[in-house]
């Protein structure tokens, strides 16, 4: 990791990463969170839960087709 | 960066009137006894800064810097507390100054100072560790720049739980309508989430009861209700056979309530009553043939009170009882009657009411079906009505005949009774023609259940839809929450391993060689955002430092842990270097203190020091370890000389003191010059105790005054070092004999020495300001001491006021650099390694010797 990045910004980074490799999260709803996350919106909830809901019909949508 | 130049205090803790601290951008160290107003500087520090003081502000119940931080007799010092900054406009900041108004550099400085990081007081030292873990992390959190992770898992945190109220508020909609759904087919076995099949079989078990054939799916429902209207079609004008029924059901009731019309036990009562109450011509009353008796009786009267005339008074007892007992019977008739009258009342009231029903629900009837009827009705409503009209007057006015008449009209076989009965039977032969109601009733009752079930099961199938996605996004949710706190766990434990090392450093460097240390901070992986400390000792690794490591350890634990987060908060805010230590070396012993001394005084040179100690050895090591150090000039050391509740501490630099001597000499009245003079004379003596290492008497509370000195300073120098003597012998012969002079007129007011002459306080004056030219070195702002080599000799640091040792030359102190060529470089990284300086210098006084 970048020393000059600050704790913050590592810790974002890593969430993602987190994110990325987590099975039990759709990648649809990963996407979302990380467009969120370059928007600097991750404290806006009802992005999140937009991100959620939009994300998670994505993704039943493209399951089943 | 902003330094602090000056702080002033007035009205504040122990400082009654204005006491100004003179830091000049330098660090302080300030040397105080017990109870001398040192920790008021501190406290007035961080009021001003952070509008709190901690060893008051929460520390318990009732105590508060607004209540309590003031002076205790600030009347006409009202709290002000100001520090000046040596920047270029010397800008002041107290209370009242606004941030905006502050140049950037120093408004950082501000915000930084009010996150009070800075300050550690000895009562504070082991707060870090005694605390429970999530205290701890509240206590790094502000070293922690993570308000933007934190809003994020408050945000993730939030859409969690809003999340979950959707999948509770999902699943209480879907038991709802569950329920409803259950009631409407009658019971069935539905489980807790009802799929469609069950639905359908349960509707099919209600369609195959009424002979309908079943349905497949829950989209047959609309074609099997249609089904069932069809059935209910054959059945004709269902709404006429329910108009028969009701008014045949009505027409029953009314003649039931007509029969329950029973005059007879009331006309026999009134009958009766009437009778007997014609056998008595006059109404006796009880009580006052009860009262007769008595009175004739018990007074054994004899003549009668009206007429005067001779009594038979047993013959009057005997008939006054007899009609007594008459009378007691017409009051139980009367009660009788009364009881037979209410319940005829109520049963007219009852038939009047059946009559009222029938006469509705014949209205409802075709002309046919109710021709005779409402003349029966009619009939037997009129004699209703009379009966009516006589059961509303009272038992003694009712017309008994009229009763008799009502009741032979309605009495069973009589023409209305007879009447009623054609009627009902009549209403009963239309019924007869008309098909079953019960079978009809069965189909109505499940095509509504039908109906009913299709519209809730589409609510259903949409409640349990929108369960399961909201279940989903509880997963994700959670997913998204759990990922969060684990990164910042990471990167926070990744943070405190750095921080651990640094504290460990620090340890280490405090006990070299001693087996413990391996200082850990480490976030709890079971519990959110608390801390746990750990540490080794010996062959143990790992454990909760409190299980091994002595109070001096853990103080020196905690002084580590707090110097490390100093820094690393230095690091986040560069421009904010300040650091107060309030009196944090009294638990340790001499050799880690001189070790955590240098360790301050070389690793945290860079910052502005206020650092205070109540022991007067340490105070001389501290000055002796910043020259080692060569901190010197970045340091001013003050003296709190003593305090008073009402001046306060005394702070005054020996320079300061001396320079008012001349003017008092010159105007000064006999007082001021014995008072002023005096004060100067007991600093140089407080400096020499320590510095020619002088033998008092000891004394209870160590408060040493001029005349526990003098004597002992006298001989030292006459015997110890005769250079200084032999220029110094007039001034100190002086002094031996008017030193007294001060306690006479300067310190107490004596009005057997109102009288001494002017010109001996003046001489007074005069000798110790010579004494003070003589042992105060103004270039090195210090008093001589003996010097390290040769033995003997007194001397400023940098050798330009020297008093050889007897028979010898001048030897200039030496130098670091001179010190680190002499021992053939073994000092030259010995800038921490104490024990090798010490060593070095008593070998070097035990060659002098």
């Amino acid at each position: 990791m970048n020393d000059s990045t600050t704790v913050e910004e590592r810790i974002v980074a890593k969430f993602l990463e987190k994110l990325r490799s987590d099975q039990s999260i759709p990648q649809e709803v990963f996407a979302r969170i990380q467009s969120l996350c370059k928007e600097g919106r991750l404290a806006d909830v009802q992005a999140i839960l937009s991100a959620l809901r939009e994300g998670i019909r994505d993704h039943a949508k493209n399951s089943t087709t | 960066m902003p330094r602090i130049r000056r702080l002033e205090i007035r009205g504040f803790r122990g400082i009654r009137q204005q006491v100004p601290l003179l830091l000049e951008g330098k660090s302080v160290l300030l040397f105080g006894e017990n109870g001398t107003g040192k920790s008021s500087f501190v406290d007035a520090l961080e009021k001003l800064f952070t509008g709190r003081v901690s060893t008051l502000d929460g520390r318990a119940q009732g105590l508060s810097s607004d209540q309590h931080g003031p002076h205790i007799r600030n009347g006409q010092y009202p709290t002000r507390i100001a520090i000046t900054f040596d920047d270029t406009s010397s800008t002041v900041f107290d209370v009242q100054t606004s941030l905006a108004s502050l140049p950037p550099q120093l408004q950082e400085y501000i915000e930084a100072a009010r996150e009070n990081l800075y300050v550690l007081r000895r009562l504070q030292i082991l707060d870090f560790i005694e605390s429970q873990p999530r205290e701890r992390y509240d206590f790094l959190r502000p070293f922690l720049p993570l308000s933007g992770i934190e809003a994020m898992e408050n945000t993730l945190r939030q859409a969690l739980d809003r999340t979950r109220g959707e999948v509770e508020t999902g699943t209480r909609e879907l038991d709802r309508l569950t329920q409803e759904l259950r009631r409407v087919l009658s019971g069935g076995s539905l489980s807790q989430t009802p799929t469609e099949h069950e639905v359908v079989v349960a509707l099919s078990q209600e369609l195959a009861a009424v002979s309908h054939p079943p349905i497949t799916t829950i989209h047959q429902l609309p074609e099997a209700s249609k089904l069932l209207t069809d059935a209910l079609a054959r059945f004709g004008d269902l709404s006429r056979q329910l108009r028969l029924t009701n008014a045949v059901r009505s027409l029953e009731d009314f003649a039931e309530g007509i029969s329950r019309i029973n005059v007879t036990p009331l006309v026999t009562t009134l009958v009766s009553l009437r009778e007997k109450e014609a056998r008595e011509a006059r109404v006796f009353y009880e009580t006052v043939l009860e009262q007769g008796i008595r009175w004739i009786r018990d007074e054994s009267r004899v003549t009668c009170p009206l007429c005067e005339q001779t009594i038979d008074a047993a013959g009057v007892i005997a008939r006054t009882q007899e009609r007594l007992v008459a009378a007691r019977e017409i009051v139980n008739l009367r009660q009788v009657a009364r009881q037979a009258l209410e319940a005829v009342r109520q049963a007219v009231r009852s038939a009047a009411e059946a009559k009222g029903r029938v006469e509705a629900r014949v209205r409802d009837l075709s002309k046919d079906e109710k021709d005779d009827l409402e003349q029966a009705i009619k009939s037997a409503g009129d004699v209703i009505v009379s009966l009516e009209t006589a059961t509303r007057e009272e038992i003694l006015t009712i017309n008994i005949e009229l009763l008799r008449t009502c009741s032979s009209q309605i009495s069973q076989g009589s023409s209305i009774i007879a009447g009623l009965s054609r009627c009902r039977d009549a209403l009963l032969g239309y019924l007869s023609s008309l098909p079953s109601p019960q079978a009809a009733q069965k189909l109505l009752t499940v095509r509504e259940r039908l109906e009913r079930a299709s519209q809730i099961w589409p609510t259903i199938s949409q409640a349990q839809a929108f369960s399961e996605e909201a279940l989903k996004r509880v997963g994700v949710a959670q997913a998204l929450f759990d990922n969060a706190q684990a990164a910042r766990k990471e990167e926070v434990q990744s943070l405190f391993d750095g921080l651990s090392k640094d504290i460990n450093d620090i340890y280490v460097r405090l006990h070299p060689d001693e087996s413990h240390g391996g200082v850990r901070l480490e976030i709890r992986e079971a519990v959110q955002r608390s801390v746990n400390v750990r540490a080794s000792f010996y062959d143990r690794s790992d454990e909760d430092p409190r299980a091994y490591y002595s109070d001096a350890h853990l103080d020196t634990l905690g002084l580590s842990i707090f110097l490390a987060l100093r820094r690393w908060y230095r690091k986040q805010r560069p421009g904010f270097d300040l650091l107060v230590l309030d009196d944090v070396l009294t638990s340790v012993d001499t050799a880690h203190a001189v070790r955590l001394s240098e360790l301050l005084l070389q690793e945290f040179k860079d910052y502005q020091i206020l650092l205070t100690t109540h022991d007067r050895i340490w105070f001389e090591h501290l000055r002796d370890i910043q020259a080692r150090c060569r901190v010197a000039n970045s340091f001013i050391n003050k003296v709190i000389h003593k305090w008073s509740i009402d001046e306060g501490p005394d702070i005054r630099e020996p320079e300061e003191e001396r320079k008012d001597i001349d003017p008092l000499i010159s105007e000064g009245s006999v007082e001021e010059i014995a008072a002023k003079s005096g004060r100067l004379l007991e600093h140089i003596l407080q400096e020499m105790r320590y510095s020619l290492r002088l033998s008092v008497r000891a004394k209870r509370g160590e408060q040493y005054e001029i005349g526990d000195l003098w004597p002992a300073f006298y001989a030292t120098v006459k015997r110890d070092y005769p250079t200084l003597y032999s220029q110094a012998h007039l001034i100190l012969d002086a002094l031996d004999i008017r030193w007294p002079v001060r306690n006479w007129i300067g310190a107490h007011r004596n009005n057997w020495a109102r009288n001494i002459p002017r010109d001996t306080a003046v001489d007074f004056a005069k000798a110790v300001r010579d004494l003070f030219d003589l042992v105060f070195c103004a270039t090195c702002r210090m008093f001589i001491v003996p010097s390290a080599t040769p033995l003997g000799q007194l001397a400023c640091r940098r050798g330009e006021k020297i008093y050889p040792a007897a028979g010898k030359d001048a030897v200039r102190p030496k130098t670091r650099e001179e010190l680190i060529k002499e021992t053939e470089g073994a000092l030259r990284n010995a800038r921490l390694d104490t024990n090798l300086y010490l060593a070095w210098k008593r070998a070097e006084a035990g060659r002098e010797r």
